[in-house]
């Protein structure tokens, strides 16, 4: 072979590799574009499992997820009864695997907000929680609903609904969120019946059906008529209580009627797949940034009462309602540390 | 305090007693024949989905009760395979056993609520409630049948081990395999009959636990009630009385730590949520080293 064949092979090569390269370029240049076009992937993160069935709570979420998915088309992995100690090292996990946004359902999961999201500053972390402070790190948010007025919101249907002047609230764990929310059912149901006194007792933890029933039970036989349970999968216990027991239920987060119907008073709705569309319309607009939006009483509502009370009451309900959402209801913050103990 | 107070109580105590009542005895009618029953808590829980599913495809309590000592023949016979024939180690198989337990319940249980199943199931309701129950008769009647059933099983357990030829059999099998075969004895007939028996029981304490108590089901649902009723027959001493003192003595606990989060002390929930647990170590604490029958958890093989 001559030398000057060998140099036209060569050049012939590299020009092969050039065009390659190049159509390769172009294939990744029409790709880009497409990459744009693909799915957001994000991953959610339960504590719980069987979001989709558990607590209000989480049936609220998931309502959420099927917005997501449903409206805007995201691509959505769940894990589910992932302990509060592993939840940083799964959404590690997700944000090393390229997902665009992890999100976290549960206060709980706090800690691993703060300690994951500076490590992944190009993946967004949101928690969809009662927040008080965001990790450092450019692409955190939150939307953090205001569980005072919330429970406020309970306080009021309560207040209004029982008929013995005592309710009772189960709660799972006497996390701060959960008192906060206590406290303003308490302030609440004052406010609207100043003679009422409320029990409040905690299981210890959120899934023992069992003990759930037992504390619903025991609330009944000190005379509550209004149960209001805020807890997890254990909720089905204080369902089975107020009905052996002839209470009624306030459902938390999310209409529960279907679990209960025979003992649903109404559910106090938490919209969260508001606060889903939220994240997706500032996300897929490039305008969500580092924040938390406080998410007041008008992400809250009631469900249907389907006949539990007298329309005239339900009517009171309402205006009250409407009140605290338009800020009209001077209703005094006060945190009851206490029922937490000490 | 007053009476219905106590009448509450008294109620609530046997109300959480008698699920840890059927599984200790599962483990004591095992335990006594040689085999150490880890997967108690798995028995236990399927037996706890068995029933609700039962008890709401029929619409009857009792065929729920029929559904969990059929799922409860089932986790025995599988069991006596790995435990008895294989024969693999206890304490790893009964581990494994729990853990496929949970999967495959929280796994049915997800198919069918996704499924529009609604899992209330008829309750095995006691005759009257605790209102009505200061007096012996009136307590009798506010806990429900499968209460009395528990008790009187204690009674035939202790009747059987302790003051009949067979039962003195089925115990020279748990001290003594080896001498037991040399006398004659079918070692494995004893531990077959024993493991099947000690699911059943452990199965019926599901049932107890949904059908008695809480009428559906949650993922995990027994939450270590499984645990508790082995460390009740460690503290009983492989005794029937002895190991229904125990779950009756973590049943008060339960029962107290509920109560006196109502006495409004300010305390964190927490110290009285712990009682059972606590009063529970004492009691273990006081009555020293519990021994079991020498050849429990030691696997039996033909030579």
């Amino acid at each position: 072979m001559s030398k000057r064949s060998v140099v036209r092979r060569l050049v012939a090569g590299v020009l092969v590799l050039l065009l390659l390269g190049g159509l390769a370029g172009c294939a990744a240049e029409e790709e880009k574009p497409a990459a744009q076009e693909t799915k957001v992937k994000a991953a959610i993160i339960f504590s719980i499992v069987n979001p989709a069935r558990a607590g209000g709570w989480d049936r609220a979420d998931w309502a959420g997820i099927e917005a997501l998915r449903n409206e805007y088309g995201w691509e959505v992995t769940v894990a589910e009864g992932v302990p509060y100690a592993q939840t940083a090292a799964t959404a590690a996990g997700y944000a090393e695997q390229g997902y665009d946004l992890v999100i976290f359902p549960d206060a709980g999961q706090t800690a691993a907000f703060l300690e994951v999201a500076p490590k992944y500053p190009k993946t967004w972390f949101v928690m969809m929680s009662m927040c008080e402070k965001l990790p450092n790190s450019p692409r955190v948010a939150a939307w953090s609903p205001d569980l005072y007025a919330y429970g406020e919101m309970v306080g009021l249907v309560a207040g209004k609904a029982t008929e013995s002047g005592i309710i009772g609230l189960v709660g799972g764990v006497p996390v701060p969120a959960l008192i906060t929310l206590f406290s303003g059912t308490i302030e609440a149901a004052k406010f609207v019946r100043p003679d009422v006194e409320v029990l409040t007792y905690f299981v210890g933890d959120w899934v023992d059906v069992a003990k759930h029933r037992e504390l619903a039970a025991l609330q009944i036989q000190e005379g509550a008529d209004v149960i209001f349970p805020e807890t997890g999968p254990g909720t089905l216990g204080c369902y089975e209580a107020a009905q052996a027991g002839g209470a009624k239920i306030v459902g938390f987060a999310w209409d529960m009627y279907e679990d209960a119907p025979e003992v649903m008073l109404t559910s106090v709705i938490i919209n969260k797949p508001r606060m889903y569309r939220d994240l997706a319309e500032q996300f897929m607009s490039g305008d969500l940034e580092k924040k938390i939006v406080h998410c007041g009483a008008e992400y809250f509502g009631l469900a249907d009462f389907r006949g539990s009370l007298p329309e005239e009451t339900v009517k009171e309900i309402q205006d009250l309602v409407t009140k605290l959402q338009n800020g009209e209801l001077p209703i005094p913050v006060v945190i009851h540390e206490e029922i937490g103990g000490s | 305090m007053e009476v219905q107070w106590w009448a509450d109580f008294l109620s609530a105590v046997l109300r959480a007693a008698t699920p840890l009542v059927f599984c200790a005895l599962g483990v004591l009618v095992c335990g006594r024949a040689g085999i150490l029953n880890i997967g108690v808590e798995g028995s236990m829980l399927v037996g706890a989905l068995a029933a609700v599913l039962a008890a709401v495809y029929s619409g009857d309590p009792w065929m729920g009760v029929v559904g969990a000592l059929g799922v409860g023949l089932a986790a025995g016979l599988v069991l006596t395979l790995l435990t008895v024939y294989l024969p693999t180690d206890q304490v790893v198989t009964g581990i494994a056993f729990n853990l496929v337990c949970l999967g495959v319940t929280s796994f049915i249980y997800k198919l069918l609520v996704l499924g529009g199943v609604q899992l209330m199931a008829p309750a095995l309701r006691a005759a009257q409630d605790a209102e009505g129950a200061v007096s012996l008769a009136g307590l009798a009647a506010a806990v429900t049948p499968l209460t009395w059933i528990a008790l009187f099983l204690v009674a035939v357990s202790w009747v059987f081990l302790f003051r009949t030829g067979p039962g003195l059999l089925w115990r020279s099998v748990g001290e003594s395999a080896w001498a037991s075969h040399a006398a004659g004895l079918n070692v494995f007939r004893v531990r077959t009959v024993a493991v099947v028996v000690g699911s059943l029981l452990s199965a019926l304490g599901g049932a107890a636990l949904t059908l008695g108590w809480v009428p559906t089901f949650t993922d995990n649902m027994t939450m270590g009630r499984g645990f508790i009723a082995l460390a009740a027959v460690y503290f009983g001493r492989w005794h029937p009385g002895l190991a229904l003192a125990a779950c009756l003595l973590f049943g008060a606990g339960e029962a107290l730590a509920f109560r006196a989060q109502a006495l409004g002390t300010g305390l964190n929930p927490y110290y009285y949520l712990m009682l059972p647990y606590v009063v529970t170590l004492m009691a273990v604490a006081a009555m020293g080293r519990s021994v079991e029958p020498r050849d429990t958890g030691k696997p039996y093989a033909r030579r």
